[in-house]
């Protein structure tokens, strides 16, 4: 019989395949692992097979944990709201709190002694404070630091792909304004055009932009932005000049222009 | 995964206990991210959908159905709105999903050749459903019985979708390989 090559397996029937895939994932029953023993002793395409799937699970159960932004944690931590029912009344914790401490904690004998504490930690801390000059790293780290979120809440966001341009534009909410985040490449004198007319937000301004070739008109509920061709990434900033009615949402319109010719259309809507 | 630990903190959270709160968004905002990482193939997108999901839970938390557990809750939602961002990309852009964005930072740049980067290429060649599955499988280490709740379909359809999805990447694969 002549032997399969490595890259032409025949396909395997679905039992097998079953058969092979349980055993890796460790769910076969007795009688189930004994047939497919003897399925392998007795076929070089299933063995091959086998071999073959059980190094694609090694690779995929090994695959590297991505490690998310520095950024992230903070940035999630100051968007969140905690809703919080009216009838529930939210307890602030204390540091005698039976619930975090116990009831031994919470006695007062243990009361004075904690304060007797703090005030010699205090004492102790300020002696060492005046005994000798702080560096700037001691001052940073006596303040801490707060790593900004530089992207702000994502609201939504448009892609395109066209013979002469392709972008990526995302809407985010971010440090009181609705930030307009655009990335382009394109092959002629590329114009975007953003309207928000009639919706209570006003053009605040644009950071990011290579001033070669670039040009700038806001009018009243739209601003136009025409850069050169190339590569190009900016910022438009704009300010919320009264609150949306309840239940309405904000919704931008987008048109990107190609050396005067539309390329793309886009809306791009958030609950900010 | 911490099930009676995870009910407490949701409970503090109902009490708008904002440190059990943060315990909460420690525990899971790498396993979130790295879901959504894997199935939208960019780490921007990952930490956009990651910020989303857990808006999304602290916002909805008093409607939490303690039957479920937390972890197939949280993943649930980190599921579909990948899967969402994923079908708004195909929307937008008749492009295969594993078309590198031109904006890759550096060190996505430097990945280029390596094993995992084939991987992730034949992870994002596989359709929404099956890539689901996959990382729920191999990337956040649930069980059959787990997938089969995040994703609220039967242990059957998990198998089956996960035992086509690893034939199709080892095709992808091999493929790459010659």
């Amino acid at each position: 019989m002549n032997e399969p090559t490595h890259n032409a397996q025949p396909d395997l029937d679905q039992h097998v395949l079953d058969l092979l895939n349980g055993t890796i994932d460790g769910g076969l029953s007795a009688v189930e692992t004994a047939e497919l023993d003897k399925l392998l002793a007795g076929s070089i395409p299933a063995r091959e097979s086998y071999e073959e799937l059980k190094a694609l699970v090694g690779v995929l159960d090994e695959l590297p944990e991505k490690v998310p932004p520095e950024y992230l944690y903070d940035a999630i931590i100051s968007q969140v709201r905690l809703s919080v029912p009216d009838d529930v009344q939210v307890e602030k914790p204390s540091l005698f709190s039976t619930r975090l401490f116990g009831n031994w904690l919470s006695a007062p004998w243990m009361r004075t002694g904690f304060a007797v504490a703090a005030v010699l930690m205090l004492t102790i801390g300020i002696y060492r404070t005046g005994s000798e000059n702080l560096s700037p790293e001691d001052t940073s780290s006596m303040t801490g630091t707060v790593v900004k979120n530089p992207n702000g809440v994502l609201l939504g966001s448009t892609r395109f792909n066209a013979e002469v341009m392709n972008g990526e534009v995302k809407l985010r909410y971010k440090d009181g304004f609705l930030s307009v985040d655009v990335r382009l490449e394109s092959d002629g004198t590329a114009v975007v055009n953003l309207g928000f007319s009639g919706q209570e937000l006003e053009y605040s301004g644009i950071t990011g932009l290579q001033n070669t070739g670039a040009d700038v008109a806001a009018a009243n509920g739209s601003v136009s932005v025409t850069t050169r061709s190339g590569r190009q990434h900016y910022e438009l900033l704009l300010r919320r000049t009264a609150e949306l009615p309840q239940g309405e949402s904000t919704l931008l319109i987008l048109e990107f222009f190609a050396d005067g010719v539309l390329v793309h259309e886009a809306e791009l809507g958030g609950s900010r | 995964m911490h099930k009676g630990k995870d009910a407490a903190l949701v409970n503090d959270c109902k009490r708008g206990d904002r440190r059990a709160m943060a315990q909460l968004v420690s525990r899971y905002e790498r396993p979130v991210f790295n879901a959504a990482y894997r199935i939208l193939g960019n780490v921007d997108d990952a930490a956009d959908i990651t910020q989303t999901v857990f808006l999304k839970v602290f916002e909805h938390i008093a409607d939490y159905d303690p039957k479920f557990r937390f972890f197939s809750w949280i993943y649930r939602i980190a599921i579909n709105e990948s899967l969402n961002q994923v079908k708004k990309r195909c929307r937008q852009e008749p492009l295969a999903a594993s078309q590198a964005s031109p904006w890759r930072s550096p060190e996505e740049h430097l990945e280029s050749n390596r094993l995992s980067n084939r991987v992730q290429g034949a992870l994002m060649e596989l359709n929404e459903e099956y890539r689901a599955v996959v990382v729920l499988k191999h990337m956040s280490g649930c069980s059959y019985q787990q997938i089969s709740e995040i994703l609220q379909i039967p242990e059957k359809t998990v198998k089956s979708r996960l035992y086509s999805a690893r034939q199709l990447m080892k095709k992808s694969l091999r493929a790459t390989d010659s």
